[in-house]
């Protein structure tokens, strides 16, 4: 019997909101079971001890990677280019059309 | 408050004065630019866009933790923090989370040591304003390095507060030159977080207030002020302040709610994976430079050049009054004129562009007599005399050495700007006849 | 000129003793990609100019930036977006006389291994257009394999260019993490994305490479490692030593084992010897790649609100919105330390298994697949099945290690299988050497002069 750990409507309904989507009664329920198995498999990793293992944040040993300072920038945008993709400009700046919180 | 205590701890952001961006090629120097002129796909957050650290930003805020007397933390990293708001392009900001530059320093103010929790770099959002019903983004602020510094909740009071961020203004921008810090335009942002505890209670309060929008040293007293008496009044009732975020008014010189958000704010923060991590040799912290600091500075003053506290402080405020000081003391080679020098300096009778030819001759004339400004001494003198008819009369009856009380009240009248034997001779021509 | 089938190294060397032109390129190609694009549906933007004399046509997976040109991940949410600037990839090509010729489709922002989920309709794979020729490089493979380009560049991020390069039957190479730029290219998984080419010849492979691997100033996560001069070590004599990890076999198809030991027997002819090492399962890096990527998804993802380009999270389809909800939650407060933590965890014992098993063997082998092409709609019926098909390809992309796919024959349905060569960090040289020798030494059994009699000119 497998033991399904499901994510309940609401914990979707949260993470819908986190992540600022927007989603039907439909999809909370459809994306609720289908996250629940994607968890249910990653469960396996438990089987794996790694108390004493340190993370790997990255697969280099890169380190001190930087860029001096004044450097020339070559990657200035004109603005025609800024704007080109942008729905609604005004005054050489974009525009939300939402009221978000002052 | 004889049974409360504040409890106040302080969340400081300083815009470091680097040439080019936090992760990206573009002037950092955005004040008074045009609208969206400095930009690039990396600030602009466009997709495909990568960060790449600023290596002078690092340095700087090694440089400000250790003269906050922090620890360096021999490894470091960037984090990603997530929220969604119009002026942070990316959907998060580079931070740092777990493990900042610095950590655990100290700073003192007002003869008292303020800890310092850490020390931590990030980039700063672009500017959102309102016009109407439209909001507007300018995003020639984003990606601009941005210190973070933290302090413990140590204040108790709001003198200290300023006295601390006076103290940290004259550190960063005098003396390191890291930044302008300036509250006016924002290159230097306080967020306090207020609270109170009773006075017995060894654990910190169960809630706290943080108080947003304060643009000035002036305006930071009067926030915590009446933020302190907001919050005495609701704990009087019996109530305990409800834990939020505050903008300061400074119209109305209240604190006003702000709206408030559900649920504290999950910032899902994870390592940066665009940027390997940072590390930091004992070499290296070793050799980061950093110059006497205005607290050594002020003391080495008062032991050195005979100063009072209160001049040497003065004389240490600016960076360029104190490096024009010890130019003219080492000229001088006069120690016991260090004093009078201060004087001069202090209330500018000579600016650091003076000579010190100049600078000598004005000593003359303070040692043979100060040079004394006769229209004001009339005035001066006629005042007092009007002011003292009883002296005057025990002055003609024969209490001659009365006119050293004269003497003493123009001087005063004066503000010390007067040769005491001119005073004493215009005194007597007037009092004799 | 006879064009068909020639490889971009043979084009090239045409191009440069004027035996041909740039516009003949060109027109041939354009006349291609009029006839059988409607069906394949591989190219969704044609760039609207040839090149210069002297520069070859080039097409790049559409979550590649191109000045000028429409970049639209697959997504609705980029429909209109004109790339503003050139990936460096795109740059440091195009410095290598090759130009634009258009993008190709993909599973909308790389999500996915069949193609389905990109917004302008799946591709189709050439051998049997009523399957999915794997993705998320879908189209790049698709293109290679039908010869509507010498070659094409993808992104490997899960298996996104061996997955679809060994259901298509091509040459498909996921470069060593941090061996190739990845300034420009639409970010899915930060930490795993691998910029890599797709050919019919090996030695295209390595060609492209060379001119897109190295150090880059706007991508701190690139390695300042020397780029080997790959073409020239191509011929290169090299008695390896191949592992073989039984747990990379678990849960393959009969056919698909067949294909890989008959491989390994030539393999065995041409001097190289065989061992038996153990290796973790695969199925620990699936996991630990699903947590870590969607955590990255998430995040990557946050910049689309539609404020400064493109529109809004409303055109988020299905699995952008699934991933990057799941990404939401292994990152949150309360379950940062069971899914995030753990992964990078288990990455970091992934990493270390592969090092050891290096110290031993020269290269690892095993399918690319775990079965050869599915048909259109069959990966809807599972939610986590495109993933699982990655199952296999996954341990290269959480150690970072390159690997390449190479085809390796048929099966009885008449569909490519596909064999991966991994290799040791920053050693392409020698997973191409092997390629390309196997490849002289089989002609990958004629799967090339088979696909194009179907696609004639």
């Amino acid at each position: 019997m497998k033991n399904k750990k499901t994510l309940a409507n609401e914990e979707i309904k949260h993470l819908a909101k986190l992540s600022a989507l927007d989603l039907t009664d439909e999809e909370i329920e459809k994306y609720g079971d289908q996250l629940s198995e994607t968890l249910d498999y990653v469960e396996n990793l438990n089987e794996l001890k790694t108390a004493t293992v340190k993370e790997a944040h990255s697969v280099t040993e890169s380190k001190d990677v930087f860029f001096e300072d004044g450097a020339e920038n070559k990657r200035s945008l004109k603005e025609e280019i800024v704007f080109r993709n942008s729905k609604k400009t005004k005054n050489s700046q974009f525009v939300v059309d939402r009221i978000l919180k002052s | 408050m004889k049974d409360y205590v504040p409890v106040i701890g302080l969340e400081i952001h300083v815009e470091l004065s680097t040439k080019s961006k936090m992760f990206c090629q573009c002037s950092a120097d955005f004040f008074g630019k045009r609208p969206n002129s400095l930009v690039c796909p990396v600030c602009l957050g466009l997709p495909g866009a990568l960060p790449v650290p600023n290596k002078k930003a690092v340095e700087w805020t090694v440089k400000i933790g250790k003269a906050l007397n922090c620890k360096i933390n021999p490894e470091s990293k960037f984090d990603r923090k997530h929220y969604f708001y119009p002026d942070l392009p990316k959907g998060y900001q580079i931070s740092q989370y777990d493990e900042p530059i610095a950590v655990g320093g100290f700073l003192e103010a007002n003869k008292k040591k303020f800890r310092i929790h850490r020390v931590h770099l990030e980039e700063d959002t672009g500017k959102l304003t309102h016009e109407g019903k439209d909001s507007l983004v300018d995003f020639n602020r984003s990606g601009v390095p941005l210190v973070e510094i933290v302090t413990e909740p140590d204040f108790t009071n709001s003198e200290d507060v300023v006295a601390f961020l006076k103290e940290l203004h004259t550190i960063i921008k005098e003396y390191l030159q890291v930044s302008d810090a300036n509250m006016d335009q924002g290159s230097m942002r306080l967020e306090p977080n207020i609270s109170i505890k009773k006075v017995d209670d060894k654990n910190l309060p169960n809630y706290k207030v943080e108080v947003k929008n304060i643009n000035s040293f002036n305006f930071v007293k009067r926030a915590i002020e009446f933020e302190l008496k907001r919050q005495l009044e609701l704990l009087q009732k019996g109530e305990t302040p409800i834990q939020e975020t505050r903008g300061f008014n400074e119209k109305k010189g209240i604190t006003v709610p702000q709206r408030t958000k559900e649920g504290a704010e999950d910032y899902r923060y994870f390592p940066e994976p665009d940027i390997p991590p940072l590390s930091f040799t004992q070499k290296y912290v070793e050799e980061v430079e950093i110059p006497e600091l205005p607290a050594q500075k002020t003391k080495r003053y008062e032991k050195n050049y005979n100063l009072r506290e209160h001049d040497a402080f003065i004389l240490t405020r600016d960076g360029k009054m104190a490096t024009y000081f010890e130019k003219v003391m080492e000229e001088i080679r006069d120690k016991a004129k260090g004093q009078k020098v201060a004087n001069l300096i202090i209330n500018k009778k000579i600016d650091s562009t003076a000579s010190v030819k100049e600078l000598t001759e004005k000593l003359k004339d303070q040692s043979e007599g100060r040079k004394t400004d006769l229209g004001s001494l009339e005035s001066a003198i006629v005042a007092v005399l009007e002011g003292h008819p009883k002296e005057i009369k025990e002055y003609q009856s024969g209490k001659e050495n009365i006119i050293m009380f004269f003497v003493g009240q123009v001087m005063r009248e004066m503000k010390g700007q007067a040769n005491p034997q001119v005073v004493k001779q215009e005194l007597e021509k007037k009092l004799k006849k | 000129m006879n064009i068909l089938g020639k490889s971009y190294v043979e084009l090239l060397g045409l191009l440069n003793s004027k035996k041909i032109s740039t516009k003949e390129l060109h027109e041939y190609f354009s006349k291609r990609e009029k006839k059988y694009n409607k069906e394949l549906n591989v190219f969704l933007t044609l760039a609207e100019n040839p090149g210069v004399e002297g520069e070859m046509p080039l097409a790049y997976k559409d979550n590649y930036n191109t000045e000028g040109i429409r970049t639209t991940a697959s997504s609705k949410v980029l429909d209109s977006y004109i790339s503003p600037y050139d990936a460096t990839v795109v740059e440091r090509l195009k410095k290598s006389k090759t130009y634009v010729f258009g993008k190709t489709n993909l599973d909308a922002w790389a999500h996915g291994a069949s193609t389905e989920t990109s917004d302008y309709g799946a591709t189709k794979n050439p051998w049997d257009t009523s399957r999915v020729p794997g993705g998320s490089s879908g189209g790049s493979a698709a293109a290679t394999a039908s010869y509507l380009m010498p070659a094409t560049i993808g992104s490997d991020t899960g298996g996104s260019i061996r997955c679809p390069a060994s259901w298509c039957g091509v040459v498909g190479l996921k470069p060593t993490y941090g061996r190739v730029s990845r300034y420009g290219v639409i970010a899915m998984g930060s930490s795993f994305d691998c910029p890599g080419p797709l050919s019919w010849h090996v030695e295209d492979c390595a060609l492209l490479l060379s001119h897109m691997a190295g150090f880059d100033p706007y991508d701190a996560t690139t390695s300042s490692k020397p780029v080997p001069a790959y073409m020239e070590k191509l011929n290169a004599e090299k008695k390896l030593k191949i592992g073989i990890a039984e747990s990379f076999f678990e849960n393959v198809d009969k056919e698909v084992k067949k294909k890989i030991e008959e491989a390994l027997e030539i393999l065995r002819k041409m001097g190289h010897i065989e061992k038996k090492i153990k290796m973790l399962n695969p199925k620990h890096a699936l996991s630990a790649y699903t947590i870590l990527q969607r955590s990255e998804v998430s995040s990557n993802l946050g910049r689309y609100d539609g404020i400064r380009y493109g529109n809004d999270r409303s055109f988020f389809k299905e699995e952008a919105k699934k991933r990057i909800m799941l990404g939401t939650y292994t990152l949150s407060h309360g379950y940062y330390d069971q899914y995030y933590k753990k992964a990078q965890k288990v990455r970091a014992l992934i990493i270390e298994d592969f090092k050891k098993a290096f110290d031993d063997v020269d290269i690892i082998i095993a399918p690319s697949t775990p079965s050869t092409a599915v048909k259109l709609g069959e990966f809807k019926k599972y939610p986590f099945f495109g993933e699982q098909m990655d199952i296999l390809n996954e341990p290269a992309n959480v150690s970072g290690i390159p690997s390449i796919n190479i085809p390796v024959g048929l099966d009885s349905k008449r569909l490519p299988v596909g064999m991966q060569i991994m290799g040791r960090q920053f050693d392409e040289e020698t997973i191409l050497n092997v390629s390309y020798k196997f490849q002289r030494e089989t002609n990958f059994f004629n799967m090339r002069e088979t696909l194009l009699k179907k696609y004639h000119d």
